[in-house]
């Protein structure tokens, strides 16, 4: 099911890219008055998972990452609004603290002892503190509301690491930036399973 | 009310998605709680804040738990079981079929009413195993083994010498 959900995504991610060329010449000579011209967002950023994360932890987390976006279009979507289009990838890592009452586990891990015992060394905990490394991939949305203020949805797919378990998840976020220069922007997003909140330089 | 042009309510739910994951204090198996499994086939315990966790683990086959420095474990009633510890650690294993044990530095390892006990311990540790037909360990680096009512009580130094025989069943590695 995961797989199939992985796999419609990426398939999803690549025709909304692959689209792009025809409404781009469709809309030529659209205004773009509100985008500021750039090519590339770095986005430094704190990071909270706020609900359960995929996999096997549980409860909430914190961390930090860097996020990438590249603009493939700066026209979006919708011919009458002022939007664009961008792939966005990174890094997230965090740390999730989780929950009582889920002390036990699985023995992953053995090790031969003396007088032949066999000595479990590693034990993997469903429910208990984990750290995550997410790897997002995502196609961003963006609508350029104001001279200052932007907002984006974000749909994709997030590659997790956790001890002992890995996987793909699809992803969703809905943020907004507010421009403090022609470069430098505080942004925000919610989503899951990561929010961020951070610092966004349009390069 | 607006920040830098941010209306504050926006900025506010912003900060407490990122703040609100330090408000709670809860974690796996806590430090200084007791944490217990018992019945079924098989409990492995891990420590969830590393070290100074208490476990215990009984009537059950299997038993494995892992822990970092300053552990008390506590084993009983199963057909195996086994414990990795860091350094000064507390272990007492009894009324089981086996005991097996990785444990650190100034460990306190009690093995008892057991058929096989294998353990290797760490400097300055105290092993002692009362009524067990096969009393193993392995001393890495000075440790104490006092041996009742054991059939066979082996002990091994692992820097290459002999165990010295201490009077009072106790065998030791290093000096008595």
């Amino acid at each position: 099911m995961l797989r199939r959900l992985s796999l419609l995504a990426l398939g999803v991610l690549a025709t909304l890219a692959s689209a792009r060329p025809a409404v781009a010449q469709y809309r030529a000579h659209a205004s773009y008055a509100r985008q500021p011209g750039y090519a590339f967002e770095l986005e430094p950023h704190l990071v909270a998972g706020l609900a359960n994360p995929p996999g096997p932890g549980v409860d909430q987390g914190g961390g930090a990452g860097l996020r990438g976006s590249i603009v493939v279009s700066r026209d979006g979507f919708i011919p009458t609004v002022n939007d664009s289009l961008a792939i966005g990838f990174g890094m997230d890592a965090l740390h999730y603290r989780g929950a009582y009452g889920d002390y036990f586990g699985t023995c992953v891990s053995r090790a031969p002892g003396p007088a032949g015992t066999s000595i479990c060394t590693d034990v993997d905990t469903p429910g208990g503190p984990r750290n995550y490394l997410f790897v997002p991939l995502v196609l961003q949305w963006n609508f350029w509301l104001t001279d200052r203020w932007s907002a984006f949805v974000e749909p994709g797919l997030d590659l997790y690491f956790t001890a002992h378990h890995g996987g793909v998840t699809p992803a969703l976020g809905i943020g907004g930036r507010f421009q403090l220069n022609d470069v430098v922007s505080l942004i925000f997003r919610l989503g899951w399973p990561t929010a961020t909140i951070g610092i966004s330089f349009l390069l | 009310m607006t920040f830098l042009g941010i209306p504050s309510g926006l900025l506010l739910l912003a900060l407490a998605a990122v703040a609100g994951v330090s408000c709670r204090g809860d974690g796996g198996c806590p430090r200084g709680e007791l944490c217990e499994c018992s019945d079924g086939t098989d409990c492995y315990l891990g420590c969830g804040d590393g070290d100074g966790c208490d476990q215990s683990c009984h009537n059950t086959v299997n038993c494995g738990a892992v822990c970092g420095d300053g552990c008390s474990q506590t084993c009983h009633d199963t057909t195996a079981c086994t414990t990795d510890c860091g350094d000064d650690c507390h272990v007492d294993c009894h009324s089981n079929n086996s005991c097996g044990a990785f444990c650190g530095a100034r460990c306190d390892y009690a093995c008892s009413n057991v058929t096989t006990c294998g353990v290797r311990v760490g400097p300055a540790s105290v092993v002692t195993c009362t009524q067990v037909s096969n009393c193993t360990v392995e001393c890495n680096g000075p440790c104490r083994v006092q041996c009742a009512g054991v059939d066979n009580c082996d002990v091994t130094c692992l820097d290459g010498t002999l165990p010295l025989t201490c009077g009072g069943n106790e065998l030791a590695c290093g000096s008595c």
